[in-house]
């Protein structure tokens, strides 16, 4: 008995306006993180996180975005599992079709991102709960972590990894929306390299910034 | 030219398959690739070697969609935009060796051999693809307006020949290319457009049913495709759905 229906499609398109959300908040994040780049001892970007942890509504937000990862895992396992049984018996020849690259690896990027962002929050968002140990003071926080070469390097690998999940995501997901149109796609497609681009070299340059003294 | 075939054999539905490995000399490179499977089973009749192998086909010039072979890790072999009657042994090395495989899917169950049972695919098309009205005599071709941009896409969608190469090269095996192009055709067209919610309804519950998988923007069925169909077919199935379930006022 199935106890939640939701057809292929529409668990699609919840994927897709989650991953929408998921996409403003990162471009939200990236701006948010600039502030670190700044020579003012923290004061900026302090204060911004001083508004974060104490704005009520913030605090609703955080929740609401928290399901919404929540939330997109589970429908990105579910449909995963259902795609394994369509096809119970596989290929002996690997497949050779002409298909993007970053299409097939969104499941394993997809765990790779999970993987990478719970270090993401045992570095900052635990500290800020009180589950770990660390410098509230995120601006220091940031400075101590991102100057450490190994740590350095694994938030450039993560970014890398998050470049090739939305490269592909952004587009996909106004292809499940139905906005994919013989118009628009072109645009739509060069957009989603433009936000991919923007996104991941905000956030790369305030890791590659801290970690050279700029 | 000379190959190495390694072709899936399987008794029946139930029989547990494998591959059989048969040495194939003197094709003409202008051979297709079923005319190279005939004489392969010219020879295993002659021989005695063993029952033919099995393989679909019918008008053997790519309208029909009957033929359907997985051949070296792509639907219809390497070439773009052919069903696998097109393919000719030229697209080959001499030497090479040929992995041949049945469609390989949960809904696309193998009868025998290279043979799969497609009819989930005619039982989408029973679920809603078609216009139900009492028709009278034909209207006059101008009668009813339709852009030539919107009649070209209906067309191209029309194309589609239900081969299920979009089911056999998609990872998730997927039939959204298919019912994509089954809903745009039609309602893309003016007769075809007062049913399009319920059709779209229809055809995605029955594809859900018969255990096609999640479409998940690979785009290996349009790499695939024999008719060349777009993925805007997809989308503008992806949007008709939301429309569907939106829009859709019944009592």
């Amino acid at each position: 008995m199935q106890i939640i229906k939701l057809h292929s499609i529409s668990k699609k398109i919840l994927v897709a306006l989650l991953g929408m959300f998921l996409c403003v908040f990162l471009l939200f994040h990236a701006a948010a993180n600039m502030c670190i780049l700044r020579h003012d001892g923290g004061a900026w970007y302090n204060a911004f996180c001083d508004f974060m942890g104490t704005n009520y509504l913030v605090k609703f937000m955080e929740i609401i975005l928290l399901g919404t990862f929540l939330f997109h895992i589970i429908l990105t396992v579910w449909v995963t599992i259902e795609n394994k049984m369509a096809r119970p018996q596989g290929y002996h020849q690997p497949q050779r079709s002409k298909t993007h690259t970053g299409s097939k690896l969104q499941v394993w990027t997809g765990i790779l991102i999970l993987v990478c962002l719970f270090c993401h929050f045992m570095d900052f968002y635990f500290v800020k709960l009180g589950l770990v140990d660390g410098n509230l003071n995120f601006y220091e926080q940031a400075h101590q972590k991102f100057q450490i070469t190994h740590i350095a390097i694994s938030y450039l690998v993560f970014f890398v990894v998050v470049w090739f999940h939305i490269r592909h995501g952004f587009a996909a997901m106004f292809q499940t929306l139905g906005l994919y149109n013989y118009k628009y796609g072109r645009a739509l497609e060069v957009l989603g390299k433009i936000y991919s681009w923007v996104v991941c070299l905000m956030f790369t340059s305030v890791v590659v910034g801290v970690y050279f003294g700029f | 030219m000379r190959f190495t075939l390694h072709i899936w054999r399987q008794e029946n539905a139930h029989a547990k398959g494998q591959f059989e490995t048969y040495p194939i000399d003197n094709i003409s490179p202008d051979c297709s690739f079923l005319e190279m499977l005939d004489i392969l089973n010219e020879s295993l009749i002659n021989d005695r070697i063993a029952h033919p192998v099995c393989f679909d086909n019918d008008c053997r010039e790519g309208i029909c969609g009957m033929c359907g072979l997985y051949i070296n890790g792509r639907p219809h072999g390497n070439d773009d935009g052919i069903t696998t009657c097109q393919l000719h042994m030229r697209k080959f090395n001499d030497g090479d060796e040929i992995w041949i495989e049945p469609w390989r899917a949960k809904a696309f169950p193998v009868i025998r051999d290279l043979v799969v049972d497609r009819s989930a695919l005619d039982k989408i098309i029973q679920a809603g693809g078609y216009i139900n009205t009492t028709t009278g005599g034909v209207p006059d071709a101008n009668a009813i307006p339709i852009p030539k941009h919107v009649a070209d896409m209906a067309m191209d969608a029309a194309a589609c020949i239900g081969c299920g190469a979009c089911v056999a090269a998609c990872k998730n095996a997927s039939a959204m290319l298919f019912v994509g192009a089954k809903v745009s055709h039609l309602a893309l067209l003016p007769q075809g457009e007062v049913e399009a919610m319920d059709r779209v309804r229809s055809m995605v519950e029955k594809m859900d049913e018969l255990g096609f998988g999640n479409c998940t923007n690979t785009y290996a069925c349009e790499a695939e495709c024999p008719k060349l169909i777009k993925r805007q077919n997809i989308s503008r199935l992806n949007r008709h759905w939301i429309g569907s379930l939106l829009g859709r006022d019944k009592k």
